[in-house]
């Protein structure tokens, strides 16, 4: 009976019977046992497993080693496991149960059952993960045993398939070629197998989507196409609901197997989402059709928008209403053959003898280059117009049989025969029940003159009937995103919003997104990066790479631009001429690439900017900021100091990048939009960083810093903003900067104060009044008194709270001049006589508390800032609120929290202030920084 | 104090809440005995107890005096609500708090005590001594313009 279970497949495991679980001192230990359990109960000698795992030390020292190893086996193994008998040693076979030495003998057995026990035990790799690297002999073994194993797990699986497939298991039969795609995902032949099981279980969109699983597989990993046979496949599966069953024969495939496949789709199938108004409309004309009218439609827009799928939906409603479809396909590499849509459309199945039998001779001759069948004994005539006839009279054959859809699919790429038979067949068959729908890309229409002028023609006659497809709403994206997941996990409201703000509601572009980010695992931590998705960077770099150089310069610039701009800024920036960015912003606009909000150009879509800033290289993207940032400096009033500085920081301009960004947090703290103020002067302090040491430096850090201490004190983040002050003291003390070192601890006394430290706020706040008094500096002592005041307040200190303090008119700051932007917000007008009324009220001083806080409230409206105002009517509402006044309490405090709330005061009303941060536009490719993200 | 428990508990409870979450803690204790207060105002005297021995540890350990006197109060006036009444219990919890009150020279806050004080005696039968404790209160109470 044995007594140790040794798992090899997959990594290392061994268990005892008795104690569970074992654990093996040293990787090398696990080595050995694995090399000594594969050897079925051989003996090896010592010399020859020393020189397989310790090849690069002595024999003696590799004795040692092996000695001890073969110690710490022993001593973690069941007794008698180890068979050591003098110079060789061995594992006993009636001990041990070894899973590698069982999936052996099953796969030699060779009979179904054990073919499917064997090709259930292979749960990976042979002792996946173990790593022994500085033993190449054993990597050698290991290798060599590794491969021999996964073929034989390949060639296990592929028997166990065709037998699924022989006993109609086709739910084994997905399962089990799943599985070999995912040993061996370049297996083509396992993914038609794939395509084809999902196709019989009516999964005909996974089927689709596996075929573009191995396009994408064979591109990436082997530069191939797929094989004809499998793009046949996928062409017979997209025809799947206008017939009941894919029709080619999979009896080669059968013999061919093994082959390959990726892991299961991530995301699931699912219902069509939205589009009710288009499909209402879709229905209305298929009505048509079974009344015997022809109808034609055109559905219109921008690639991933789902024009496709749309058209799926109406040939699959076509197909359950016993009608016929026909689908054919335009290809961009094929715009010069003529007819290419319509030869891929006849292509297959072959036509119903019936209908071929209702044409003349002539007719099926002009039609036999379109048709696979025989043309017969006539030649071809080689007459346009016949040629026209002799289609148009095959489809009113079919359509005699049964409604007929004809689907045309990226008729954009469709050469002009095409299209022209296209408009041919609609008027001639306009009392046929034949619906003719094609899609089209309405940005690559611009591109194409005769395409876009024959789309005129049939907007003008009314025989196709243009619908234009947009993207979905927030709702319609939310309601995708919950489908495709299946369980919702990831739906959250905020996934949502964000998939819909970067796709626009590009239903490709979303599910490409959340894919991409699912695969990363980065959809939980809110990282939807649509730059991820190598399908969304091929089709925004598909539509690029067509534009002219002016029009990608344009392009790029837009990007690097990242919100809309006016015409001269964006061709200064793309360095084109006006007059050649003239006609390329034509070009881009007539492409849907670039659009006009008013004067304002920008991209159309937020995930097409990202892919294109994304795939810039950073040289140029460096250029282009530099451009960027000269041009919007150069403007007559440059009032975007925020964006000229991230501009410079992009263009690694690092002091003008500072210069602007401090300023940009100075005019932000002014105007109380603290939250802005902190990342702006987090934005700075990083160009700051980049600037050679100097004491000049350090005194821009230390001020910068006393700005973002400012704003985190203001939107309550405390932590950070204690740092953030005794950094900014550190800096200032360096310099011998003595009114910075009293900012500094004016606000750790603040912030210490905020964090209900105040013994050591009240220390902070006394150091500073010393340093105050030594300068001379009459404001920074009454500042400093004010904070004092605060923290005697919280201690219960009250006494020393209601002492008048001077009137701010009557001190000057030592340096003259106003005071900085952080002394400014905790206005002395104000706060010393918003503590000193509060402490009045607990004294029961209430009338002197009223008077102040009246006064206060004067005062604040004459400053016309709200922190004031605030503070103001608080002062006021507590007093009346102590005296137990209650109708007259109320309106201040109400007012208050009214203030509070429209100015964003997140320390007063806290649940508001995140709304603040939208207001900065970051520049495509820059991330919102995190306010002092490098701190605590 | 208006009365609109109803109106106010949401409130104080949300004041709470929010300073918790952006670990405002210089409002924290106040925010606790604010609710702990409200609390026992709507009759709720076990969240009101659990609450102000949270706002008062709270006080206490930041060095919040004068909170820590309106936690004192809070404990007195829920002492004083108590079924069955611990007439001695109640009387040492207000006199504990109205000693805080008068070192800090919070006028109110004492004359608080007073009227509980009042109002528990008068509850336990003591009508002479509740009448020469309310006479106090009303008399203190008189002189800041308060009303009760």
């Amino acid at each position: 009976m044995p007594r140790l279970e040794l798992t090899l497949l997959g990594g290392f495991a061994a268990r005892d019977a008795e104690h569970g679980l074992l654990h093996l001192p040293r990787r090398k230990a696990e080595a050995l046992l694995a090399y000594l359990a594969c050897g079925g109960g051989s003996s090896h000698p010592r010399d020859k497993l020393a020189a397989l795992l310790w090849p690069d030390v002595s024999d003696a020292q590799a004795r040692h080693s092996l000695r001890q190893t073969l110690a710490s086996l022993r001593q973690a193994l069941p007794p008698g496991a180890l068979r050591i008998d003098g110079p060789t040693v061995g594992l006993d076979p009636d001990t041990a149960d070894v899973d590698v030495l069982t999936f052996r003998r099953l796969a030699a057995e060779g009979t179904p059952g054990a073919l499917a026990h064997a090709a259930a035990m292979y749960g990976g790799d042979f002792l996946a993960g173990l790593d022994v690297r500085d033993a190449p002999p054993f990597e050698e073994w290991l290798q060599s045993e590794r491969e021999a194993l996964r073929d034989l797990a390949l060639t296990s699986l592929a028997r166990v398939l065709a037998w699924q497939r022989d006993a109609n298991d086709p739910a084994g039969a997905l399962h089990t070629a799943l599985r070999l795609l995912a040993l061996d995902p370049l297996q083509e032949v396992v993914h038609r197998t794939v395509m084809r099981l999902m196709a019989a279980q009516g999964r005909r969109d996974a089927a689709l989507r596996q075929y573009q699983t191995c396009v994408d597989l064979l591109q990436r990993e082997l530069g191939v196409e797929p094989e004809a046979e499998t793009k046949q496949l996928y062409r017979e599966i997209l025809r799947q609901r206008e017939h009941s069953r894919p029709s080619v024969d999979d009896a080669r495939d059968r013999a061919d197997l093994p082959a390959p496949a990726s892991p299961p789709a991530p995301l699931g199938e699912t219902a069509l989402v939205g589009r009710r108004w288009e499909m209402d409309r879709l229905r209305a004309g298929l009505d048509a059709v079974w009344d015997g009218r022809g109808i034609g439609f055109a559905l219109l827009g921008e690639a991933g928008i789902g024009k496709s799928r749309l058209a799926g939906e109406m040939m699959a409603e076509a197909t359950v209403r016993g009608g016929r479809g026909l689908v054919g396909c335009a290809h961009e590499s094929e715009q010069i053959l003529a007819f290419g849509v319509w030869r891929d459309l006849f292509r297959v199945p072959a036509m119903p003898r019936e209908v071929l039998s209702k044409l003349d001779a002539r007719q099926r001759a002009d039609l036999a280059p379109l048709l696979s069948e025989a043309p017969g004994s006539s030649a071809p005539t080689g007459d346009a117009l016949q040629e026209f006839e002799a289609v148009t009279a095959l489809l009113a054959a079919l359509a005699g049989l049964s409604p007929t859809l004809v689907l045309l699919e990226d008729v954009h790429w469709a050469d002009e025969m095409s299209l022209r038979l296209l408009a041919f067949a609609t008027r001639r068959l306009a009392s046929a029940p034949v619906a003719f729908l094609v899609t089209a890309r309405e940005e690559e229409l611009a591109a194409v003159p005769y395409v876009r002028r024959i789309f005129d023609e049939f907007r003008r006659s009314g025989h196709l009937e243009v619908i234009a497809l947009s993207g979905l709403s927030a709702e319609e994206t939310a309601e995708l995103i919950m489908a495709a997941t299946r369980t919702g996990a990831e739906a959250t409201p905020d996934t949502g919003q964000r998939l819909w703000a970067v796709s626009g509601g590009n239903p490709f572009v979303v599910l490409e997104t959340l894919r991409a980010a699912r695969e990363a695992g980065a959809v939980a931590e809110g990282r939807s990066d649509v730059t991820r998705s190598q399908r969304i960077r091929e089709l925004v770099n598909a539509r690029v790479e067509r534009l002219g150089p002016h029009e990608r310069s344009l392009a790029a610039a837009a990007a690097v631009l990242g919100q809309p701009s006016d015409f001269p800024l964006l061709s200064t920036v793309a360095g084109v001429s006006e007059d050649d960015a003239a006609e390329a912003v034509e070009t881009l606009v007539r492409s849907r690439l670039l659009r006009a909000e008013g004067e304002q150009l920008v991209l159309t879509h937020d995930w097409l900017a990202t892919v294109i800033y994304h795939e810039l290289v950073a040289a140029r993207r460096t250029i282009l900021h530099r451009r960027a940032a000269k041009a919007l400096e150069a403007e007559p009033a440059a009032r975007e100091p925020l964006r000229i500085g991230l501009h410079y920081a992009r263009g690694g301009v690092w002091d003008k990048a500072a210069l602007h960004l401090e300023r940009a947090a100075v005019i932000a703290a002014r105007t109380a939009a603290y939250h802005e103020a902190t990342q702006c002067a987090d934005l700075a302090l990083d160009a700051l960083a980049h600037l050679p040491a100097s004491r000049e430096c350090q005194e821009r850090q230390a001020e910068v810093l006393l700005l973002c201490g400012l704003g985190l004190l203001v939107t309550a983040d405390f932590e950070r903003g204690l740092w953030t002050y005794e950094e900014a003291e550190r800096l200032a003390v360096a310099t011998g900067d003595a009114a910075r070192v009293r900012r500094a601890r004016h606000g750790r006394s603040w912030t210490l104060g905020s964090l209900g430290r105040h013994a050591e706020a009240l220390a902070a706040a006394e150091s500073a009044r010393a340093l105050a008094s030594e300068s001379g500096d009459q404001l920074d002592a009454l500042f400093a008194d004010v904070i004092m005041d605060r923290a005697r307040y919280s201690l219960g200190r009250y006494e020393e709270c209601v002492v008048e303090r001077p009137r701010v008119a009557d001190v000057r700051p030592a340096t003259g001049g106003s005071a900085p932007a952080d002394l400014r917000y905790m206005d002395p007008r104000i706060f010393p006589v918003h503590v000193r009324s509060r402490a009045l009220a607990r004294r029961g001083e209430f009338a002197a508390a009223i008077r102040l806080g009246r006064g206060m409230l004067d005062a604040a409206d004459r400053v016309g800032r709200a922190p004031g105002r605030v503070m103001g009517s608080l002062a006021l509402g507590q007093a009346y609120l102590g005296q137990g006044e209650i109708a007259l309490a109320l309106p201040p405090l109400e007012q208050a929290a009214s203030v509070s709330r429209e100015a964003e005061l997140w320390i007063f009303s806290r649940a508001l202030w995140p709304r603040s941060a939208r207001r900065i536009e970051w520049p495509v490719g820059t991330t919102p920084p995190c306010p002092c993200s490098k701190r605590p | 104090m208006a009365g609109r428990n109803d109106a106010a508990l949401p409130l104080l409870e949300e004041a709470l809440t929010l300073t918790k979450r952006i670990g405002l803690k210089q409002s924290e204790a106040g925010a606790l005995i604010d609710l702990a207060e409200g609390y026992l105002a709507a009759g709720r005297t076990d969240e009101a107890q659990r609450t102000v021995a949270e706002g008062l540890a709270l006080a206490q350990a930041q060095g919040e005096r004068g909170n820590e006197t309106t936690a004192l109060r809070i404990l007195a006036d829920i002492a004083a609500a108590a079924e069955p009444l611990d007439v001695a219990d109640a009387e040492e919890a207000y006199r504990r708090a109205r000693a805080s009150a008068e070192a800090l020279r919070m006028s109110p806050e004492a004359a608080r005590c007073q009227l509980g004080l009042g109002r528990m005696l008068d509850r336990a039968g003591r009508r002479e001594d509740a009448r020469c404790a309310l006479a106090v209160a009303a008399a203190e109470f008189e002189t800041m313009q308060m009303s009760a």
